[in-house]
């Protein structure tokens, strides 16, 4: 367990890793919302049932295989980010990893929700909001462990980790059908 | 973020700290979106959306 020092300590380069986990992930959502874009000529109707196959065949991959095979980068975070200091590197580590595709992506349901906002033709402001959130959510697990963890907390996780990556494609997946429903009126 | 000490830790202890029950309490609350919307209760798109990009990292988190 974490002394109070410490967890202060710990407290504080979370708070640099959440800021550069919500730049990343904005920077991503801002990048594909710009892409959408080219898209926006199609009807929505169809990019709907583009984004609805691609969004299927990627759940069944993600609960047949094993180990989620999809492109990503295959490496970790170098720890070179934190030679600067420990906060500057908690918050480039925090953007590379919230970003989303920095490092290991080892479920379905970042690709379905990146599918979602390159195709479901929302404002870019949305575009950016929704990538934010999506590296909020990054760094949640990292403030559990430093409010709530108890040695042998990367283990536990580890025993189950696949159902969280599964789990999370399908959850993922039936709120963003449902949101595309909501947008297609 | 591991370490190697053996102090036992109850199950109970070890779920309130994983990211998994999180998981599933937002699946339950877009679940009770859902029927709230079916009742009649407008709920708008980016609603769902955020939920859906929370769960998509948090499933993520195994790679911590």
């Amino acid at each position: 367990m974490a002394s109070v020092r410490g967890r202060s300590i710990q407290l504080r380069l979370w708070l640099a890793f959440l800021a550069g986990c919500t730049v990343g992930g904005a920077f991503t959502g801002t990048a594909l919302g710009v892409f959408s874009g080219l898209l926006s000529p199609l009807p929505l109707p169809l990019r709907a049932g583009v984004l609805g196959a691609l969004a299927l065949f990627l759940v069944v991959l993600d609960l047949r295989q094993p180990v989620l095979r999809l492109p990503q980068r295959s490496q970790l975070i170098p720890q070179e980010v934190f030679a600067r200091g420990m906060a500057r590197g908690g918050f480039r580590f925090g953007v590379e990893y919230g970003c989303g595709f920095r490092t290991l992506v080892p479920s379905a349901a970042s690709y379905v929700a990146a599918l979602f906002v390159l195709l479901a033709g929302m404002p870019l402001g949305w575009a950016a909001c929704l990538g934010a959130a999506f590296g909020v959510a990054r760094s949640v697990a990292v403030l559990q462990y430093i409010l709530l963890g108890r040695p042998g907390w990367q283990q536990f996780l580890s025993s189950h980790t696949r159902w969280l990556e599964r789990g999370g494609t399908v959850v993922a997946t039936a709120l963003l059908a449902w949101s595309t429903l909501l947008l297609l009126g | 973020m591991g370490d190697l000490s053996t102090t036992p830790v109850s199950p109970a202890r070890r779920w309130v700290a994983d990211p998994l029950p999180l998981l599933g309490l937002l699946a339950a609350a877009g679940g009770v979106l859902g029927v709230l919307h079916l009742g009649g209760v407008a709920v708008p798109w980016p609603v769902p959306a955020l939920l859906a990009v929370v769960a998509a990292g948090l499933a993520l988190s195994g790679s911590t």
